[in-house]
């Protein structure tokens, strides 16, 4: 297990890299700061920083960030939602994100270590958005991490469910 | 057991399945430990479920928390948290109900309408919690109650999930244990099933593995076994091949080859037997008429496979010769094993010869030969066996054994008288002795029925068995007997020859002796008037004198050197002359007679005739004694054929009871048979082999001299004359004298010697002699007679005295035996003067040699010692008679004395 995660983390760090490599011009903006209702706080090593040492998103930040949408069906919910968010690559590569490893942190303070790997391989999204609608905390948003399970059937197994964290509040990057 | 090296290689070829079962068996172990892993998942995943329902009762006691700090201080953040908890605690409710997740919960009998229940409480407060700091206290404290009310359904959710929970486990773990207790069974099964498959599998592989390896070994074995077949085969000095069922050559070792260089090229393993016969027939190892090849090899062919086994020599073109056996297997093979046997044939050969040339040697020879095995069974014999033994042939056509033989012979009685079973048993035992030992030989004579004598020899043979010579010895022991009568008669000649030599040598003195008696005694008898007294007693004393002489002259004859005068003569005519003497001689009771006296002429001497009838006749008259007796006289002439006389006066009578006696050997011829047969008492058996033994006398001492039949034999072998005596004791004793017969008498008056009367001379004789007296005597003699005497006692002096006048002498008288000078050479000495001068010798000792001697050297007359005065006279008259013939008629040849 353990080799199988040190080449993971390889694969992931030379993604990585690759990704660093592409973005160079996105993150070397400076990350502005939230307006709105702070949605999100990232910590741990990245680049662009707006508040100390971290930074602060909200919904039109991270909307900025690009919308991606994705329909699959969850083991919390019934049917095939439509879900919104933001691409974690999408958002790694704004804040010039390094690590192998997202910690995704709950509002209850459940953390979840997640491979920056998935994020490389797969469209996993930081959804705020489900059917059109905001997500809610009752609905376990605001944001919620979605890995496109129905595309990827390889997805659906215990391990990749026990990364759908709900109710994330801030991830931080090591 | 299998060897190291072996196992080895099976565990190395079996390895795989070794290491494919333990493979397994680890497989099932981590099957084991999956299942073990499953059910701690499936306990945790029930626990995660509890987990979530715990968390959502955590997060109402935390919302209740929030409720109570904001009541306690309300501000924007105290209410923002209650409301944040609010949510949190809001969205723990959905899903259970709704999603796959937690789909399990929602199986637990209340959860949902507990669920929807509490859900509905939220909603009712739902308004009062989006602004909470508009609502007033007692508004909160009402929600606040609301709320409250939620704590039991959320906990009674968390109990329904926990008792859930807590069935379920249970239930799974029954069935985890079962399906374990299933696995463990499966697995126990599989694991004795293996393993039994496996030792199975190993014992089937070792039963292989050592089947293999028999069989490998067998093959080795086989192999081996050919190999040595093959060099067993190689090595043996015969030719071996084996044919196969179709008559192919299937083996074959070097020697064949070597008998057969012929097929030496074709020779090869697959050829058929057909195409070996065509080959002999094509390099001409084998000779057939043009054409008949195919019907020759068909019956060739035909001929061997009709023959199971057969043994036959056969003679190679390069002149070998081959015993060819061959025998067919069970399995319709044929095995032929060849035989050089060229030597053995030449053995044979040799042996053939070597016994035809023992067979002829054997039946060339004069013995009869039969040779027994240790068995006592005939193996050889040769054809005098048959002849000798007068065996038939189909005797031994039908016998082998010995004991056969000598019941046949003992049968027949050629063992003589007895019981034949017990004569064989005491033959065979003897033979059984003796081979035995098998030392000696046993040595037998048998006089068979047919009166030939026989005689075996059996000598045991070192192999054993015994050979057995016979040998008809009739002639042997007939001429043995003869030997020894001659070896008698040999011992007797030497006997005779001595004493001959003895007489001879002492006669010489005797006669002088003697003659000087009678000389001095006939010249006193004449000087003395008769009717002096003494003239009787002289004339006794020139009878005694006489009688010496007789005696010397008897000795001198008996020792054949007295002198004889042998003429013809007839001896009829002489015998009868001695009849009527001996007539006088015999006593009154005795009856003298002729019988049948026929005249016969033989060349012989009248005195020794004379001499031999009145020994003969005496001793006749002797043997009857005072009995009254006849002897019989008779003369013929006989034809002797087959040593046998061929007729003759035997008195049947006497047959096989007489005694017999014989001197000298008869052969074939005419002879004069002189027969002198008396009535006497006899001679006895044991008195007749020496009866002409010189001094060997029956009579008693002084009655008989024992040279009287000695001086008779004496005179019949001087006429080369035989004497047969058969006598019978009380009845009486034939004498047979044969003398050789000769048919035309010489001269008819030969045998009638002139009676010259004792005429007067007064020619002048020179007389020598070295004895004194006796040259007085015969002086005075023959001075008496009116002759001119000169008488010498030296030789010498009278050759001397002869010298002075050679011709002054009309005779000479010499002694023969003279010590300085003998006669003979003084007569030599005075021929040589005179060459016609008369010689009469005096001699004591004459031989017919001697005489024979004495004429060469011109002695005109012999005459022996002692000499009477008549005699002498008579003689003296003779040569001077004839000397004076000579004189008128020189023409006329001189009588030869010797004849």
């Amino acid at each position: 297990m353990s080799m199988k995660r040190t080449l993971l983390g390889i694969a992931t760090s030379i993604v990585a890299v690759l990704a660093l490599v592409t973005t160079t011009a996105a993150w070397a903006e400076s990350l502005p700061q939230p307006q709105g209702k702070p949605l999100l706080q990232v910590s741990g090593q990245i680049k662009s920083k707006n508040a100390g040492e971290g930074a602060v998103f909200d919904l039109a930040m991270l909307e900025g960030l690009g919308r991606t949408k994705l329909v699959t069906s969850t083991a919390w919910t019934e049917g095939r939602p439509e879900f919104e968010g933001v691409l974690l690559s999408k958002l790694m590569e704004r804040l010039g994100a390094s690590g192998a490893t997202m910690v995704a942190i709950a509002l209850n303070d459940y953390k979840v270590e997640i491979p920056t790997a998935d994020f490389a391989k797969y469209p996993v999204i930081l959804a705020y958005r489900m059917d059109g609608e905001l997500l809610r905390i009752r609905d376990k948003g605001p944001l919620w991490i979605i890995y496109p399970q129905d595309d990827h059937p390889e997805l659906k197994n215990k391990q990749t469910q026990a990364k759908w964290v709900w109710q994330v509040k801030e991830v931080q990057f090591k | 057991m299998i060897s190291l090296r072996e196992l080895a290689w099976l565990m190395l070829r079996y390895g795989v399945l070794v290491v494919g079962f333990c493979a397994f068996l680890v497989g099932v172990f981590f099957i084991f430990q999956g299942l073990i892993q499953q059910r701690e998942l499936i306990e945790k995943e029930s626990r995660i479920n509890i987990w979530f329902l715990a968390q959502t009762e955590i997060e109402f006691l935390r919302f209740q928390d929030s409720l109570k700090d904001y009541e306690l201080a309300p501000n924007p953040e105290t209410a923002e948290v209650a409301r944040q908890r609010f949510e949190i605690f809001w969205s723990r409710l959905p899903p259970l109900l709704e999603g796959t997740q937690t789909a399990e919960l929602r199986a637990i009998e209340g959860v949902v309408p507990t669920a929807k229940e509490i859900i509905q409480v939220l909603k009712t407060v739902e308004s009062e919690m989006e602004d909470l700091q508009s609502v007033p206290l007692d508004a909160l404290t009402k929600v606040k109650r609301q709320l409250n009310t939620l704590g039991g359904p959320v906990h009674d959710l968390v109990r329904r999930a926990l008792l859930y929970e807590s069935n379920e486990v249970s239930r799974g773990r029954s069935r985890h244990n079962e399906l374990y207790q299933q696995l463990l069974g499966l697995f126990g099964l599989t694991l004795v099933m293996g393993l039994v498959i496996f030792f199975m599998l190993f014992r089937q592989i070792v039963k292989t593995h050592r089947a293999i390896g028999d069989k490998e070994r067998a093959a080795t074995q086989a192999i081996t076994a050919r190999n040595e077949l093959e060099l067993a085969i190689n090595s043996i000095s015969e030719g071996f091949i084996i044919y196969d069922q179709d008559d192919r050559v299937a083996l074959f070792n070097k020697r064949y080859v070597d008998l057969h260089p012929q097929q030496a090229d074709l020779l090869c393993v697959g050829i058929s037997f057909e195409e070996l016969l065509r080959a002999a027939v094509r390099n001409g190892g084998v000779t057939v008429r043009e054409g008949g090849v195919d019907e020759w090899v068909a019956s060739i062919l035909e001929q061997r496979r009709a023959t199971a086994e057969t043994t036959f020599e056969s003679r190679l073109s390069d002149g070998h010769w081959l015993r060819i056996s061959e025998r067919r297997t069970s399995d319709g093979r044929l095995v032929g094993v060849h035989t050089d046997i060229t030597e053995l044939k030449k053995r044979e050969s040799l042996v053939a010869q070597k016994s035809e040339l023992l067979q002829t040697t054997l039946d060339n020879m004069k013995q009869g030969i039969a040779v027994f095995d240790a068995a006592a069974n005939l193996v050889l014999f040769n054809n005098q066996y048959l002849m000798v033994n007068h065996y038939p042939q189909e005797l031994v056509d039908n016998s082998i054994a010995y004991r056969e033989f000598a019941t046949f012979a003992a049968r027949r009685g050629d063992f003589g008288p007895g019981e034949p079973e017990a004569i064989v048993n005491s033959q065979v035992a003897a033979i059984e002795e003796l081979l035995r030992t098998r030392s000696g030989n046993l040595r037998q004579q048998r006089r068979l029925q047919d009166g030939r004598v026989v005689e075996t020899v059996v000598t045991a043979l070192p192999t054993g068995g015994f050979v057995k010579t016979y040998e008809d010895v009739t002639e042997r022991i007939t001429s043995e007997a003869e030997r020894v009568r001659l070896t008698e008669m040999y011992h007797a000649a030497q006997k005779t020859q001595a004493l001959g030599t003895l007489a001879g040598g002492i006669a010489h003195d005797f006669n002088n002796i003697i003659g000087g008696i009678i000389g001095n005694c006939s010249l006193m008898i004449e000087d003395v008037p008769k009717h002096d007294p003494a003239h009787g007693r002289l004339q006794q004393i020139l009878d005694s004198g006489t009688r010496a002489r007789d005696l010397v002259r008897q000795i001198l004859t008996y020792s054949r050197n007295a002198e004889s005068e042998r003429k013809p003569l007839d001896l009829g005519a002489t015998v009868t002359d001695s009849l009527s003497t001996l007539r006088s001689l015999m006593p009154g009771n005795v009856t003298l007679r002729a019988h049948n006296v026929e005249n016969c002429f033989i060349e012989g001497d009248a005195t020794q005739i004379h001499q031999v009838m009145l020994n003969v006749c005496v001793n006749a008259a002797q043997s009857i004694g005072d009995r009254r007796g006849r002897v019989t006289v008779s003369v013929q002439s006989i034809d002797v054929v087959g040593a046998k006389p061929s007729e003759g006066r035997r008195d049947r009578s006497w047959e096989g009871r007489s005694v017999h006696g014989r001197a000298g050997t008869l052969v074939d011829g005419q002879y004069v048979r002189l027969t002198v047969t008396d009535t006497g008492c006899g001679i006895p058996e044991e008195v007749m082999p020496r009866i002409f033994e010189p001094f060997y006398t029956t009579k008693e001492v002084g009655q008989g001299t024992g040279l009287g039949l000695a001086a008779v034999h004496g005179i019949v072998r001087n006429h080369d004359g035989v004497v047969v005596i058969e006598s019978l004791a009380e009845v009486g004793t034939r004498f047979d004298f044969y003398f050789p017969q000769i048919l035309v008498p010489l001269t008819a008056s030969a045998g009638e010697a002139p009676k010259e009367p004792a005429e007067e001379g007064s020619e002048r004789v020179l007389l020598v002699d070295d004895d004194r007296v006796l040259l007085s005597v015969t002086r005075e003699i023959l001075e008496r007679l009116g002759y001119m005497v000169e008488a010498h006692v030296e030789p010498e002096q009278a050759l001397e005295s002869f010298n002075s006048d050679p011709n002054a002498w009309d005779l000479v008288i010499t002694d023969r035996s003279m010590p300085k000078m003998t006669g003979e050479e003084l007569v030599i000495a005075m021929k040589k003067i005179r060459d016609d001068v008369p010689v009469l010798m005096l001699s004591g000792f004459v031989s017919i040699e001697d005489i024979e001697r004495l004429t060469a050297a011109g002695i005109d007359s012999v005459i022996g010692k002692p000499v009477l005065p008549d005699e002498l006279a008579a003689s003296v008259r003779t040569v001077l008679g004839r000397a004076s013939s000579d004189t008128r008629t020189t023409a006329e040849p001189v009588p030869d004395l010797t004849a």
